[in-house]
């Protein structure tokens, strides 16, 4: 059992991107995120450095605001452009860019070889809960480390806090400490080095490319009236990460059960807050049970390519989208989701970054799984698939009929540990 | 002919009358045009309006002369006659801003009063049709420009379909038609506006293209000094203001080239449009921009 | 071109198609010589509601077909003043003045052009005893006020130990006047205890500062009234008492002329015995020394103390005359 598997670290992010006065999206015309990250090792360490660069196109809302004589300037908001400024390929459009940082350190003793290290970005998802504000939910993993399998011990939850990791945070960052991720390790300590350096070949540049995840949604966001109060340096934000706490929970690794599941949650004081979750699965697991375990993907039989059938995803509404997540979330906890995340200290809500998430308190720990319909699939074999009723996805997918088409996404609701 | 000389000479105590042309006639008191009404509820509010509109001794309009019984108008055969003011001399426009506003905001003023008329006209919205298919053939350039106006005259079609319905509950004035800069007449300095016997508009679309030629013809310095002194007059709020934007912001002068478009004409008819559409348009930019600003100006008065 | 004329009145005068080919300047009268003709043009500072009054007056004597009042000539657009933000303007023909010929003196021929306006507009009105007591109340009041004011300055000047030749003048008459205000206060008294017993009053149109001044003698010497600017409606016995008060002086204060005025007044329409009262009653009391007074304390136009003694000279004898003069109308009462 001292085999070691490929395992996967994912972590997902939900983060509010707030606009500034006269950006206000009436409709996303379209969005990627594209990792823009280096891999490096050092001092026994990879670092995952870099981060997420958010490219959204959007009509602006402008010329559908209601005019408001109360706030901002009447000449902006009424104004229009010379021909000259309309530009043919905007469409119009409006234009955001935002930066996730990532900071990611993981023992190079997880790691196998560096140039099987990947990060992808799973799923992305946004809504938009308000005219000046873009709430983003994407689904990250780290592949390429190793899953070492010759550890027995159910590890009660622990807490490590590393100084030399605070330190690398200085600067604003998100910062996952990634070491922990399995169940079976020893956690006091930090883990011996596995393979050693001399099997490692540090990639020849930082030019390691993740496939680009578009997703372009044709549909239009239905808007609630009322302008929202735009806090403000979104863009510069300064995310310090005070003090990373992880959790481990961890199981025996047996077939036919949920495997384990390491969540790493990490506090942090100053917002904004990152959630991540970082459940480990077993590559070599192919069935059903398995895939269940997945957190977050797309659709868990074709997890490595699970990046590529995401481009084509096709437009559906919107509107079930939202409402699926909010079913989602009761319906976690009416079935019982084991809340593992707990959260160590009460967490510091600063109004500016709080994402609508974060208000929901335990919700926010909701995990769902989205599934494009492939051809053949029917919301029956689907239902089975997850083990879950045919009825239960219809409702939770606002779906009028119990029928799903080729390339629409249902969301999965995850039960706990079933 | 005659008949009508010696009834002019009756009933407004002229000594001599003379035709200058079908509609002017030369007095020993000056020459004078002659007007004439079959709608008596449409003369009524001409001569209301004419009558109220006047700022001595800066602005007057063409009030109908009275007649010898001081009657406004006067009952000749099926229709009413009304006679009024020939100046020849044209009000100049650069300089003389305060005066042109002052008109302006005295007839919305006025316009905004209670009254009775059966009939208004109101412009209906134009259509802005679009068919991409008959772009075709057309040169790259003008293809390309066509575009750009097309979504953006739909942008502001958009804003002001939006502040319009917000300002749904705001009264419209009911104003004479602006035709023209050469309706404006001096006489001693006083600025005489000549009002037409057209149906009353509702709103400001007329005032709206006058004001966008105001622009073209003097720059927006000029156009500038018009609406500060428009915003002096009583009746011309922030809410007046806003319904005077809706009006801008509706792309009307675009509704102009698509229909040129949809008919199908020639490249070099479309050219022609598109060329002068666009100095209006622009010019219309810069009159939303001074109206915005206006209104913002409004709130830090208040403040 | 004479669109060009650098005229501030010429634009008012477009209003009426007068086109001004010179302006002459009379000070609130400017005589303007058009190609139709020689117009006077009167600046005033009336504000709006009295220019409505004016021109309500102007035009309810046109409708009584009244002649000897001046035209006011309405500007084409059918309106008798022009407004602008600082004054009101209205229009007349220029009448030129000839020096008058008359047997009789001018101020009868004004009294009976008075009484003229007042026969054509006078009106009994009906009696409301709320509207004649706050006149009455009104006029008491303002009456005590006077004449607590002619009181303090007496007291003022008897604390001095010299007095100055104006304050010696008018202490030597103090009694005289207060004895006059309280005279005026039974007359008025009078009046309205008539009034209220007959439960009636009549009312005319008032020209309110009629005198020579303010009319034009023609070659027949006969007037032609100007300034109605001050026009109101009121009892006869308010006018009647500003008109003997105005041109007093231009009889040399004889009692015997004011007397003729009456009886030219008379003539046309007599006085009611209540309206001699109250007559009496404006005439005696002694405002126009409250006006000498008043303008000596506060000095307003500079002038000497000399001057200043002789107007209130001027005023004690013209208020004896009146003394003696409206013993004789209520006399003339009493024998009729």
């Amino acid at each position: 059992m001292t085999q070691e598997h490929p395992t996967k670290l994912s972590f997902s992010i939900e983060e509010s991107v707030w606009l500034n006065k006269g950006q206000e999206v009436q409709e996303i015309v379209g969005m990627s995120l594209e990792p823009d990250i280096s891999i490096e090792e050092k001092d026994h360490h990879v670092y995952i450095k870099g981060g997420l660069r958010l490219i959204g196109e959007y009509q602006p809302a402008k010329s559908e605001a209601e005019v408001d004589l109360e706030k901002g300037s009447v000449e902006d908001q009424v104004s229009f452009r010379s021909v000259g400024d309309v530009s043919l390929s905007e469409d119009g459009t409006g234009k955001i860019t935002h930066f996730f940082p990532i900071d990611v350190t993981i023992p190079i003793s997880r790691i196998h070889n560096l140039d099987d290290v990947y990060v992808q970005i799973e799923s992305f998802d946004y809504d938009l809960p308000e005219k000046s504000c873009i709430q983003l939910t994407a689904d990250i993993s780290i592949s390429g480390m190793n899953h070492p399998q010759d550890q027995s011990a159910n590890r009660p939850v622990a807490t490590e806090k590393k100084a030399d990791e605070k330190e690398e945070s200085v600067e604003p960052s998100f910062s996952f400490d990634a070491k922990r991720a399995t169940s079976h390790e020893e956690l006091v300590s930090p883990p011996p080095l596995h393979g050693g350096s001399e099997e490692f070949q540090p990639p020849p540049s930082n030019s390691w490319q993740a496939p680009v995840f578009n997703q372009y949604y044709g549909y239009q966001q239905p808007l609630p009236e009322e302008t929202a109060e735009e806090p403000e340096q979104v863009e510069e934000e300064e995310e310090e990460v005070d003090e990373v706490e992880e959790r481990v929970e961890a199981t025996q690794e047996v077939l036919d059960e949920p495997s384990e599941e390491v969540e790493i949650i990490e506090e942090i004081l100053e917002e904004p807050r990152l959630e991540s979750e970082t459940p480990i699965e077993q590559q070599e697991q192919e069935d059903e049970e398995e895939v269940r375990e997945t957190t977050v993907v797309v659709e868990a039989v074709e997890e490595e390519k699970s990046v590529a059938p995401l481009t084509k995803m096709v437009a559906r509404p919107s509107e079930p989208i939202a409402r699926a997540v909010e079913e989602e979330e009761v319906e976690e906890v009416e079935g019982d989701y084991e809340p593992v995340l707990e959260v160590g200290k009460p967490r510091e809500e600063n109004a500016l970054y709080l994402t609508k998430m974060l208000t929901k308190g335990e919700e926010r720990f909701s995990k769902w799984r989205m599934c494009i319909i492939q051809p053949n699939e029917t919301i029956d074999t689907i239902a089975h698939r997850y083990n879950v009723s045919t009825s239960q996805l219809a409702r939770m997918n606002q779906l009028t009929e119990e029928k799903v088409e080729e390339g629409q996404i249902l969301y999965i609701p995850v039960s706990a540990k079933s | 002919m005659m008949e009508l000389v010696d009834w002019l000479k009756a009933q407004y105590g002229f000594k001599q009358v003379e035709f200058i042309n079908e509609a002017v006639i030369l007095t020993d008191q000056g020459r004078k045009r002659i007007r004439s009404w079959s709608d008596s509820s449409l003369l009524e509010w001409h001569v209301e309006w004419r009558d109220r509109c006047h700022y001595t001794p800066i602005v007057l309009t063409d009030r109908m002369i009275r007649t010898k019984e001081e009657e406004a108008a006067a009952k000749w055969k099926e229709q009413w006659i009304t006679l009024h003011d020939e100046i020849e001399e044209v009000y100049p426009q650069l300089d003389h801003e305060k005066a042109w506003g002052m008109l302006m905001g005295l007839m919305i003023t006025h316009g905004l009063e209670e009254r009775q008329l059966e009939r208004v006209y109101q412009e209906e919205l134009p259509s802005y049709e679009w068919n991409p298919m008959l772009l075709n053939g057309l040169r790259d350039d003008i293809q390309d420009q066509l575009i750009r106006y097309h979504k953006e005259a739909l942008v502001r079609s958009k804003k002001a379909e939006r502040i319009r319905s917000q300002q749904r509950k705001v009264k419209q004035p009911l104003l004479d038609l602006f035709q023209s800069p050469d309706q404006a007449r001096r006489i001693y300095d006083v600025l005489i506006w000549r009002g037409t016997n057209e149906q009353a508009h509702l709103g400001y679309q007329s005032l709206r293209q006058f004001l966008i030629n105001w622009q073209i013809v003097n720059g927006t310095k000029s156009l500038e000094k018009v609406i500060a002194s428009i915003g002096h007059t009583e009746a011309f709020n922030t809410d007046q203001a806003l319904l005077f934007i809706v009006e801008v912001l509706e792309p009307y002068e675009w509704a102009e080239v698509t229909r040129s478009l949809m008919s199908n004409e020639s490249e070099r008819q479309i050219e022609e449009k598109l060329t002068k559409m666009s100095n209006e348009w622009e010019a219309a930019r810069q009159l939303v921009s001074i109206l915005g600003r206006w209104i913002d100006d409004q709130k830090k008065v208040v403040t | 071109m004479r669109q060009h004329v650098e005229n501030p009145y010429a634009s008012i005068l477009f209003y009426y198609d007068l086109y001004p080919e010179h302006i002459e300047d009379f000070g609130k009268i400017k005589k303007v010589i058009t190609s139709r003709g020689v117009f006077a043009l009167k600046e005033t500072t009336m504000n709006r509601l009295e220019a409505d009054e004016f021109i309500h007056a102007m035009r309810k004597l046109a409708k009584l077909n009244y002649k000897q009042a001046i035209p006011i000539m309405p500007t084409k657009y059918g309106e008798y003043t022009v407004a602008t933000s600082t004054h009101i303007y209205y229009v007349m023909p220029w009448l030129e003045a000839v020096e008058y010929m008359g047997r009789e003196s001018q101020e009868e021929k004004l009294a009976t052009q008075m009484a003229v306006i007042h026969r054509l507009t006078v009106k009994t009105q009906v009696f409301d005893k709320g509207q004649v007591d706050e006149s009455f109340q009104q006029l008491i009041k303002h009456w005590e006020m006077r004449r607590l004011e002619l009181s303090r300055f007496a007291d003022f000047a008897e604390r001095k130990r010299y007095m100055s030749p104006f304050e010696l003048t008018f202490i030597t008459h103090a009694h005289m006047l207060d004895q006059m205000a309280i005279k005026a206060g039974e007359h008025l008294q009078n009046w309205y205890e008539t009034c209220l017993e007959k439960e009636k009053y009549r009312t005319v149109l008032c020209h309110g500062r009629l005198s020579r001044s303010h009319a034009i003698f023609n070659m027949e010497n006969e007037p032609t009234l100007l300034n109605f600017e001050r026009s109101s409606i009121d009892t006869p016995a308010r006018d009647l008492a500003s008109f003997c008060r105005t041109n007093f002086r231009y009889t040399m204060w004889s009692e015997d002329e004011v007397l003729r005025w009456f009886m030219c007044y008379e003539r046309h329409l007599p006085l009611l015995d209540e309206e001699k009262e109250l007559l009496c009653g404006y005439l005696l009391f002694p405002e126009p020394v409250v006006f000498a007074v008043e303008s000596y304390v506060n000095d307003r136009q500079g002038q000497s103390e000399l001057q200043h003694v002789q107007r209130l000279e001027k005023r004690l004898i013209s208020l004896r005359k009146v003394q003696r003069l409206s013993q004789k109308l209520i006399v003339k009462q009493e024998e009729s």
